[in-house]
């Protein structure tokens, strides 16, 4: 077939619409990056760096270290109730595998928006919880458990979690059971087993699951605002703000390159952990 | 072993943590009380309420037009690339390039598409959110079908040119119908993505053409009302159901 | 060949796949109703040769032509030549019946034309019962059967089959055999197959092409390629060979090969078909069948014999003969095999010394070609 169909056919309707609407429209943002806002809102064709300075500003760069730490917590937490999760259903018999997979993801594929929704109805004042809470006697009035960075952290959690356990899982999949069972014959316990043969041989899909979990962490707006009630801040507020409110584009952009250059960065790390991996 | 109970035990909390919410959900969507902590009797009222409120149907046409546009575009260009990436150029580069939607922040691909549309002076409305919705959606399609293909045996082709079928034909009658699991797999994937995608959508909508998350997203930031809950039954409902059938059709491994 | 008339004429076809050599400067010639096998090892190029037959590779330079006709330029799906892959590549989605059916729709022939047809393959390769089966319900054995009618259907000129038997078991391997001699006798057309077991070329094939790192080494019939091989690599490619390298001479009105420490007579024949002269490096082949084997004590003349001396290593009974590994007097491993009834295992042991013969016109004698 190879000299059959011309690459043009297969390849270019798909390479073409990203080039338009992906590629051009980011470059777009890139260049916008660099210019200033007008005073109507409109862009200012006059280059500046302001908008890149003016992310070091102590008010931005705390939204941003407290956006970085926030995810990172819900990385760690997805990857502590992920590991486990995935190493269990990996090593349940075939018929079963599939199913449990299938449980896992599920949630993933269904509207973000109304789980995040759900633990609204959960966490809020006259909530289940609340009024559970009340009822057993532990509290007296109705507390609201929203508004706060342990809602976020939930809600985060909640959203992503299937990311973390997919590639773990096909990554504990692939073990051969014996090096394993190798281990154990050579004497080591299996707390040793864990930390000095099937973690380190798992390490790829950690590193993937933890990027495909920090990543839209990092990005999401609508659980701080729903869940953190827009009192906490996180990055893609800011970025919403600049965007729909403040009116501020070339600002903006400069926050989502900002991103950008983080994702970067970890994706450089995972491709690092990749080839180490592959080499040994 | 005690280790198999432990994980077992610990897998368990996941799961109910998991579903416990939207389990929770659908309970409260049959309560006639409306409140989450008394219950007021099994009743359809609710989802009967639904059916009054001319805005939301009208949300859920447009989120409908949306993701059956965008589904049988990204379907047809996502199955053709998934063939090219995977016969004809195979290069990281590329691929790479190519699920760079999957990558990127979903607000970061917002704003770059909002200031896009702005730019080149195109109105917002369903047309942008359906094309803003493709980006990410080929590369959906693609990733699945690829999987798919990647069991398909290439003599099989050869066979048919062999037998005189010329490679348009070759295409219709052995290939597409081999690898047609995968492309509806990847095709109702992409659907209910479509259907349930809210940052894109929201920074791409035209002020008065709200989809149905748009419409969700506002209603649920005005507080907790009865009638959600019962909308949110069914939109996970449909959700589910559309992956489940797309699971049938052996699609949803080879993402990772 | 009586009657033997040029179909498929390949003239100096050269491939290349990046720096590696698949086709080298190869000629050939096919006739019509011939059974042609392509033999060789593993990346010989002889797949490589077959796919450019079908179309589905094109020489980067020479010919092919079918009936005097240049095909380079004709696509594979105008081609009046079909394949039955290794695979089989049945298309799992279609019934048997349109799996066979497939190539004639092609033809846009009417469909009772195509009915008759069908039906008459499937007789023809014994399964008319199996028409409505999806190709997943079938043995290998069918599978093999079905992609054989599949091909046959559309009458091609020519039909290529690459490797036809290799998805087999090994019994069903030996009974395919006959049953493609028989199918093909039958139908009359042309078949050229790949295939890297010898046995398989000398048992079916009418002629086959010896072929080496995409050159043709020597093409001829099963008997020639065995009894006449062109080259030392043919000699030990088809069947086993024991082989004496040495320098040819001339003395005493007798061909001789000397080899060190020894000289091994050679028929006058041999030399001349070799085309060899005096001072030639070359090898004598002897085949381990043609060996004969007999006690130190025996006083039958060796006139008109070479003989060697050797102690017996290894004795392996095979049923209908023995298989001995000899070391000879000067360090040298020979592979004897001597029929059942000519053998007596207490005339015989392991550890032995015996007298090992063969018949001076026995030897093959061909060049010494660089391996």
């Amino acid at each position: 077939m190879k000299r059959m169909v011309s690459p043009l056919v297969l390849l270019g309707p798909a390479l073409a619409w990203l080039v338009v609407f992906l590629v051009f429209p980011l470059l777009l943002i890139f260049a916008f990056s660099f210019f200033q806002r007008g005073s109507f809102g409109q862009i200012v064709y006059d280059p500046t760096l302001k908008n890149y300075l003016r992310l070091f500003n102590p008010t931005v760069l705390r939204v941003f270290l407290h956006s970085l730490r926030l995810a990172a917590f819900v990385t760690f937490i997805a990857l502590l109730l992920g590991y486990p999760t995935a190493y269990f259903i990996a090593n349940q018999p075939a018929r079963w595998k599939n199913t449990l997979l299938v449980l896992v993801i599920l949630p993933f594929w269904t509207s973000y928006l109304i789980r995040t929704y759900a633990w609204i109805v959960l966490l809020n004042r006259e909530g289940v919880l609340s009024r559970l809470l009340i009822s057993l006697g532990l509290s007296r009035e109705p507390i609201s458990f929203l508004y706060n960075d342990t809602a976020i952290l939930i809600g985060l959690l909640y959203g992503y979690l299937p990311f973390m356990v997919l590639p773990l899982y096909s990554a504990i999949e692939r073990l051969n059971p014996e090096i394993r069972e190798a281990s154990f014959d050579l004497g080591a316990t299996p707390f040793q087993t864990f930390f000095r043969i099937t973690l380190p041989l798992t390490l790829r899909g950690v590193v993937t699951g933890a990027i495909f979990v920090f990543v839209p962490s990092l990005g999401n707006f609508f659980v701080p605002e729903l869940l953190g009630g827009g009192q906490r801040f996180m990055i893609g507020n800011m970025i919403n703000n600049q965007f729909l409110k403040a009116r501020d584009w070339p600002y903006g952009s400069a926050m989502a390159f900002g991103v950008m250059a983080i994702v970067f960065i970890l994706l450089l790390f995972q491709a690092w952990i990749t080839r180490r991996t592959e080499q040994s | 072993m005690r280790s198999q109970t432990w994980l077992r035990f610990h897998s368990s909390l996941v799961y109910i943590f998991l579903y416990a919410p939207i389990l929770m959900l659908i309970v409260l969507s049959f309560n006639r009380s409306g409140l989450p902590t008394a219950w007021g009797g099994f009743s359809l009222y609710w989802y009967a309420e639904l059916l009054q409120n001319r805005a939301l149907l009208n949300a859920a046409l447009n989120s409908l037009l949306v993701a059956s546009g965008s589904t049988l575009v990204s379907a047809a260009f996502g199955t053709l690339l998934a063939m090219g990436l995977e016969r004809i150029a195979r290069n990281l580069v590329l691929d790479a390039f190519v699920f760079l939607p999957m990558i990127i922040p979903d607000i970061v691909l917002a704003i770059a598409l909002l200031s896009f549309f702005t730019f080149i002076e195109m109105p917002l409305s369903l047309l942008t959110i359906t094309i803003s919705h493709i980006v990410f959606n080929i590369a959906f399609v693609a990733a699945i079908v690829r999987t798919r293909l990647s069991y398909f045996d290439n003599t099989l082709e050869e066979a048919s040119l062999d037998l005189g079928a010329p490679p348009l034909k070759t295409f219709f009658k052995i290939t597409l119908p081999l690898i047609l699991p995968g492309v509806i797999a990847g095709s109702l994937l992409a659907f209910t993505i479509s259907l349930d995608e809210f940052v894109i959508a929201f920074f791409t909508a035209g002020p008065a053409q709200p989809t149905l998350p748009i419409l969700i997203y506002s209603m649920v930031r005005f507080g907790v009302t009865p009638d959600v809950n019962a909308l949110a039954t069914i939109v996970l409902s449909l959700s589910a159901l559309l992956i489940l059938i797309a699971q049938r059709f052996g699609g949803t491994e080879g993402f990772f | 060949m009586n009657g033997w008339k040029e179909l498929i004429r390949i003239e100096n076809v050269v491939k290349r796949f990046g720096t590696i050599l698949a086709a080298d400067h190869i000629s050939l010639s096919i006739g019509e109703g011939e059974f042609f096998a392509l033999l060789g090892p593993s990346g010989c190029g002889k797949t490589t040769l077959l796919r450019m037959l079908a179309g589905f590779e094109t020489p980067d330079s020479g010919s092919i032509l079918l009936d005097g006709k240049d095909l380079t330029a004709v696509r594979p799906w105008n081609r009046p030549v079909n394949m039955m892959f290794q695979s089989y590549a049945l298309f799992p989605h279609m019934s048997v019946y349109d799996n066979i059916a497939y190539g004639l729709r092609q033809e846009g022939l009417p469909a009772a034309e195509v009915d008759r047809r069908v039906r008459n393959a499937l007789e023809l390769i014994g399964l008319p019962e199996l028409a409505k089966r999806k190709p997943g319900n079938l043995s290998g054995g069918q599978k093999q059967r079905v992609a054989l009618a599949r091909a046959i259907v559309k009458q091609p000129r020519v039909l290529l089959l690459d490797e036809p038997l290799a998805a087999l078991d090994r019994k069903l391997r030996v009974e395919m055999r006959l049953e493609l001699k028989r199918l093909q006798n039958e139908v009359g057309i042309a078949f050229v197959f790949v295939t890297h077991d010898q046995e398989e070329a000398l048992t079916m094939a009418d002629r086959a092409a010896v072929m080496k790192d995409g050159k043709v080494m020597q093409v001829g019939t099963p008997e020639e390629l065995y009894n006449a091989p062109a080259n030392l690599y043919v000699a030990q490619f088809i069947g086993e060979a024991n082989v004496f390298a040495g320098q040819l001479d001339y003395i005493d009105s007798e061909w001789q090969l000397e080899c060190g420490e020894q000289a091994f007579r050679v028929s006058a024949a041999e030399v001349h078909r070799s085309g060899l002269a005096k001072g030639a490096q070359a090898a004598l082949v002897i085949r381990p069948e043609r060996i004969e084997i007999a006690p130190t004590s025996d006083s039958n003349s060796v006139n008109q014999r070479n003989w060697v001396r050797g102690q017996i290593l290894e004795i392996a009974y095979l049923g209908t003969a023995y298989n001995l590994v000899v070391q000879t007097v000067t360090d040298r491993r020979l592979f004897a095999q001597i029929q059942a009834a000519d053998f007596s295992s207490s005339t015989f042991r392991v550890g032995d010394t015996i007298r090992i013969s063969w018949k001076v016109e026995q030897g093959i004698l061909v060049p010494l070609d660089k391996l």
